[in-house]
């Protein structure tokens, strides 16, 4: 239930793990692009599966830190890490689509270290969109792109 | 009718249709004069990277000034990473298929824009290959899928103009809508 999923409040950083950033064209670059804030068919599924909104993932960096995050995903080289403040994902708004919103979602099902922090991005997707809402959900992803910067860990 | 087509753009080539005739021809008869007369020139060069372009230009008079422009498209650069990256494709996990795919939509790109710059380029979570331009307000992105077919998406910042197709194969010719939106990337020199 949505109501199950407890919102994150405006000064918690989270980070996504991009997959693959240093293969991508130009190489070099240092933004993701809009497709790394795509809703998988998965993430789609578990949405409608929780029933809850889609979400998109992404870690609490208080709660969890990148090499956990990597552990969880399996990989420890393959995926960087891009952040933003909860505040600056609620400030991007776009015509005719609802605010972004950030939900704690911590993994129950997995005990390992760092699996409280994880976390999602409610509003970029949702399972039978119309056209109209599949672009507002396209310039979502553009306007995460945009916001996001490197995310650099303190030692 | 020899002109010399300049190996970069854009050069103009101003000049009248023959025979004004003795009755006031309609300015759009001119036109398609000149239209005709840019398409002849160009079947018989037999270069698909001449383009052209036939306008009324000036003030009322008669006949009326026809400018007829020519410009050869440079080919696209020979880009070292860029063919890196499509030949890294299958060791990112896409398949050869679906690599190929990219490489030949991306000629059809090229063949029909010859000026559109490299795109930013990634696969995505889900498999697909995103292409993506960004220019001023302008922004487009398409993805390349895996069964071949494009899904793709433009928005104007400053407009909030959106618009998309998710219907068009690799193997289609490319929409007239995406065409249009694409040339808000042209390299000028």
């Amino acid at each position: 239930m949505t109501t199950l999923l407890k919102r994150a409040s405006d000064e918690v950083r989270v980070f996504r793990l991009v997959k693959h950033i240093k293969d991508h064209y130009p190489p070099g670059a240092e933004k993701p692009l809009p497709g790394a804030f795509r809703l998988t068919n998965d993430d789609i599924a578990d949405g409608v599966q929780r029933n809850i909104p889609p979400l998109l993932s992404v870690w609490d960096s208080a709660k969890t830190t990148v090499v956990q995050a990597r552990m969880i995903r399996g990989s420890v080289a393959e995926y960087s890490p891009f952040c933003w403040s909860v505040a600056t994902i609620r400030a991007i708004r776009i015509a005719s689509a609802e605010s972004l919103e950030v939900y704690h979602d911590p993994l129950t099902e997995i005990t390992a270290a760092g699996a409280c922090g994880h976390a999602g991005v409610a509003g970029l997707g949702k399972a039978k969109a119309s056209k109209k809402e599949k672009e507002a959900h396209r310039e979502l992803q553009v306007r995460l792109a945009e916001a996001c910067a490197p995310w650099n860990e303190e030692p | 009718m020899a002109l010399a087509i300049p190996a970069t753009p854009i050069r103009i080539v101003e000049g009248l249709p023959s025979s004004p005739g003795t009755s006031i021809v309609p300015e759009v008869q001119w036109q398609a004069n000149a239209a005709a007369y840019l398409g002849n020139f160009c079947d018989a060069v037999n270069d698909a990277a001449i383009k052209g372009d036939a306008a009324i230009t000036g003030g009322p008079r008669f006949p009326p000034a026809v400018r007829v422009s020519f410009w050869r498209a440079p080919a696209p650069a020979l880009n070292p990473a860029w063919v890196h990256f499509l030949e890294r494709l299958p060791s990112l996990g896409v398949g050869t298929a679906h690599a190929e795919s990219v490489r030949s939509f991306w000629t059809k790109l090229t063949r029909a824009i010859p000026s559109l710059p490299f795109p930013a380029a990634a696969p995505t979570a889900d498999g697909e290959i995103q292409l993506s331009w960004d220019k001023e307000q302008h922004h487009l992105d398409l993805d390349v899928r895996s069964d071949g077919t494009i899904d793709w998406f433009y928005m104007d910042r400053l407009s909030s103009l959106r618009d998309s197709g998710d219907d068009t194969s690799v193997e289609d010719e490319i929409p007239n809508s995406l065409h249009s939106y694409l040339k808000a990337f042209f390299s000028t020199p």
